[in-house]
């Protein structure tokens, strides 16, 4: 609780994909769930599968580094080991459609700018806690009583809210079931 | 705020365990082995407990009992941790991550309803509900009226931009039932059918003596039926 | 003064390696068990609490009984107890600490109980209250063991040598002389008048963890003082092992007489037939007018499966103390062992059959299956004993067990003994600072998990019941501490008129 599980290892990825270029909308201006396809629609966004990147690169030139090593992946019909970066504890859970197409949260808010990265991210942009979770579900709540935010929610917080409604509320057994 | 309750028609009930099974199912409750079994360790959230009486050999009256989700749960009293409390929709919850295991939940539930995980039985892997997670050693676990469902139904509700209706939330154990004897619903709600079962004059409340104020309500056999 | 020292001689060593070897075998079991899980002991359902929770109850029962002796009996100016009192202190302490041990064994995650008990404690648990009392309890009868210790403290550090320097700084600089006695004597009284009560609290406490739930048997209000009748008791018990065995092996037939053992033989005849008391009110409520199901736990007692131990308890625990104390004139040595020895095992069975007949008549035809104990909490409880024997025996080679200047009182202030230099008193400020910050510290957990049920709205009345018992018991101890440290190094120097 409040300690940080996420991954504080360095990640080295096997090809050094620069998020910029993909994201922004004068070059390409792919949206984030292009690639991780159950960003909008399943629990978890997931990585692109590497037809997904062959389908412009392998016609494409090689004119850095890092495209060489994706064309030599391509060429050799090797799925890419990507490095999870991200990772939540395994008595977490988490639905990644119900915060970005129900709740309509932008990826940024919890991934941070990834648009502005030439590099993949070595450690996660944001270390989340349980604490941040709960100062934004609290924060949508309304109603008279709200957990107090100078803890940040630490340790176990009873839900505070009449209903079920959307925003969600701080309950336990939502994320861990 | 709904009041999720249950009632188990006994009338209904033929002892098959379709519901156990399909709880342990749902909830990747662990096959704890035949040697901890006769040792007394198993794990059943939903158990259907058999009943004879020595005056009248060759009979047993089936009672299925999954956690009684009571409205004065004594369970919640005693945790010292926080780790099991009654939620704003009245479903008693079991926070794994938060249980230190020390049993005293389980010496104040009169149901015997909790069970503990004498062991590792299991880990995480293929074949299991992604939704529920898979409990380690040391920590109690109880039936959840499978909220995990209610967060999917609330969620594809959510997504629809309609309200839950009743019948989108319905537990494992519902479900499978073959004869129906299991209704689930909201007792807050006079129309449902949940609530119009509970009013009926078979209702009676599994030790009501003891003031705990259960929310799954059985529903007395009409007759006694012949043990198989 | 008995030379103190480690122990020579064949024999020490033997029961040394005797001790450490049953505490290796604890460690072997304990470590098994956190690497497998709970399934290696015999615990099951219904009866998933067993000998850790036994052992709980019964090493922290034992530690009452050296407040009895020190600290009730010498508020009511009871003199012959002197000898006795500071080896019973010493049993409280070492055997509080195992008692408390014992709940660590006993939770499914230990690494998480501890920290999750102080971090998310919520005061409707009665564990919580256990852990505040427990805590309470260990502070005080630390101190209450402490504080009439410094003049012995003193003896040793004017005896010199290497260590010398260690008892320099816990005597605070004590001479005796009537500036120290004064404020000394208040602190240890304020201490006795405190100490009396935490102890109380303990296992009416404990007791409430069972009354709490709804099982047959338990929910009786009896047990908080039938657990405080209890302990007692068996500390009785124990403290009358431990004078005999002191006195036989340290040969103090002149300090630890027969009169003492005539005196807590009549006192332990007293709690004897106290407890028979309890016992037969307990059974008559139950059997006379109490629920059916409590009715059919209670004949399985009588004449069903626990009737074999229950008989034995009631032989242990009442026949043979009755008959072995009914007249001590003669040898009351020997008569009051055996008492105490019976009754030692008497009161382990007396907590056996609290904890596991109850749980194994649940109301709804749940499958029940027999409870027997394996090797793992048999090694457990073997290493349990022998870590507190290590522990009483560590005491008695570092100070002496007897209170040796309080029984040749008065001792006149020793002008000959060393001047304690400014970096001991530094030292000896320094330590009883920090004592007095972690009970503070304690005080402000306190508050903050009042305040938590505050805002968690989760009955805060029971919090503050709680902390506004436990707050002010805190202070008062951290000024005892506070005042101690600070004013006997001072008062030395003072005038000794």
């Amino acid at each position: 609780m409040g300690v940080n599980r996420m991954a504080v290892v360095p990640v080295v990825q096997p090809v050094a994909f620069p998020h910029r270029v993909h994201v922004d909308s004068e070059t390409v201006g792919l949206s984030c769930d292009i690639c991780h396809a159950g960003a909008l629609t399943q629990t978890g966004a997931g990585i692109p599968p590497l037809w997904l990147c062959a389908s412009c690169h392998a016609a494409m030139p090689t004119e850095s580094d890092a495209a060489r090593d994706l064309k030599a992946f391509i060429d050799t019909d090797r799925p890419i080991p990507w490095q999870r970066v991200w990772r939540l504890p395994a008595h977490t859970f988490f639905s990644h459609r119900t915060h970005t197409a129900v709740a309509g949260i932008d990826c940024a808010a919890c991934h941070g700018d990834m648009a502005s990265l030439d590099a993949p991210p070595i450690v996660p942009l944001k270390t989340l806690t349980m604490a941040d979770c709960i100062a934004c579900h609290t924060r949508e709540q309304g109603g008279e009583r709200q957990v107090d935010q100078r803890r940040g929610g630490q340790g176990p917080v009873r839900p505070v809210s009449a209903s079920s409604s959307p925003g969600g509320d701080a309950d336990c057994t939502a994320c861990h079931r | 705020m709904a009041l999720w309750g249950m009632t188990i028609d006994l009338d209904l009930c033929t002892g098959c365990q379709a519901c156990a099974l399909a709880c342990k199912a749902e909830n990747n409750i662990p096959d704890v082995g035949t040697v901890d079994v006769r040792r007394g360790r198993r794990i059943a959230w939903m158990e259907v407990l058999v009943q004879t009486d020595p005056h009248h050999p060759g009979r047993a009256r089936f009672l299925p009992r999954p956690c009684l989700h009571c409205d004065d749960p004594p369970c919640t009293k005693v945790c010292p941790v926080f780790a099991t409390f009654r939620d704003h929709n009245g479903t008693v919850g079991q926070v794994y991550a938060q249980c230190i295991g020390c049993r005293f939940c389980m010496a104040a539930c009169p149901y015997n309803a909790k069970y503990f995980n004498w062991r590792t039985y299991h880990d995480p892997g293929p074949g299991q509900n992604p939704q529920v997670s898979v409990r380690g050693k040391g920590v109690v676990e109880k039936c959840t009226f499978c909220h995990h469902r209610l967060l999917l139904a609330e969620d594809r509700a959510r997504g629809e931009g309609r309200p839950l209706a009743p019948g989108d939330y319905v537990p494992a154990c519902v479900e499978a039932c073959p004869t129906g004897a299991i209704t689930f619903g909201d007792l807050a709600d006079p129309d449902s059918a949940v609530a119009h079962q509970a009013r009926s004059p078979r209702a009676f409340r599994l030790l009501e003596e003891l003031g705990t104020r259960p929310k799954v309500i059985h529903l007395a056999a009409r007759r006694e039926r012949d043990h198989a | 003064m008995r030379d103190l020292g480690p122990a020579r001689g064949p024999l020490a060593l033997r029961v040394d390696a005797a001790l450490w070897g049953a505490v290796a075998v604890g460690a072997v079991a304990l470590g098994l068990q956190l690497v497998e899980g709970m399934g290696i002991t015999g615990l099951q359902q219904p009866v998933f609490w067993g000998v850790y929770t036994i052992n709980f109850v019964y090493f922290i029962g034992i530690a009452h009984a050296g407040t009895l002796i020190s600290a009730v009996l010498r508020l009511v100016g009871v003199t012959w107890t002197r000898p006795i009192s500071r080896m019973a202190e010493v049993i409280t302490l070492v055997m509080l600490c195992i008692g408390a041990l014992q709940l660590l064994f006993h939770v499914g995650r230990p690494d998480r109980a501890p920290l999750f008990m102080i971090l998310y404690g919520r005061f409707q648990s009665p564990l919580v209250w256990d852990l505040i009392s427990i805590t309470a309890y260990l502070l005080a009868s630390a101190l209450y063991l402490y504080l009439p210790l410094i003049p012995d403290l003193a003896r040793l550090r004017d005896r010199g040598g290497h260590v010398a320097w260690v008892y320099a700084v816990l005597a605070l600089g004590w001479v005796g002389n009537p500036g120290q006695t004064v404020v000394l004597r208040r602190a240890v009284n304020t201490m006795a008048v405190l100490v009396v009560p935490i102890a109380i609290t303990v296992h009416s406490v404990i007791a409430f963890i069972f009354v709490s739930t709804l099982q047959p048997l338990w929910h009786s209000t009896i047990f908080p003082p039938y657990f405080v009748v209890g302990a007692i008791y068996s500390g009785l018990g124990a403290i009358l092992v431990t004078m005999a065995v002191v006195r036989v092996s340290y040969e103090l037939q002149d300090r630890l007489t027969d009169l003492h053992f005539r005196r807590l033989g009549r006192l332990f005849l007293v709690f004897a037939l106290v407890w028979l008391y309890f016992t037969a009110v307990e059974h008559l409520a139950v059997g006379y007018s109490g629920g059916a199901h409590e009715r059919e736990v209670l004949w399985r007692r009588f004449v069903g499966a626990e009737a074999p131990l229950f008989w034995t308890m009631i032989a242990a625990n009442g026949l043979v103390p009755l008959l072995c104390l009914v007249s001590l004139r003669r040898s009351p040595m020997p008569k009051t062992v055996m008492a105490a020895g019976a009754v030692l095992i008497g009161m382990w069975l007396e907590r056996y059959l609290i904890v596991v007949p109850s749980l194994m008549a649940p109301r709804l035809p749940v499958a029940v299956v027999s409870y027997w104990p394996s090797w793992v909490e048999a090694g457990v409880m073997l290493g349990s004993l022998g870590l507190f024997m290590l522990g009483f025996l560590a005491f008695g080679r570092l100070v002496p067990l007897l209170p040796v200047v309080e029984l040749d009182d008065p001792v006149p202030a020793n002008p000959a003994s060393r001047s304690d230099g400014a970096v001991l008193r530094i030292v000896q400020q320094a330590v009883g600072g920090f004592v007095v910050l972690a009970v503070l510290g304690v005080c402000v957990w306190i508050g903050l998990l009042v305040d938590r049920a505050f805002l968690l709205d989760d009955v805060p009345w029971v919090a503050v019941a709680v902390g506004s018992v436990a707050v002010p018991v805190f202070l008062t101890m951290a000024a005892v501490v506070a005042v101690v440290t600070i004013i006997l190094p001072g008062a030395r120097d003072s005038a000794q008129g």
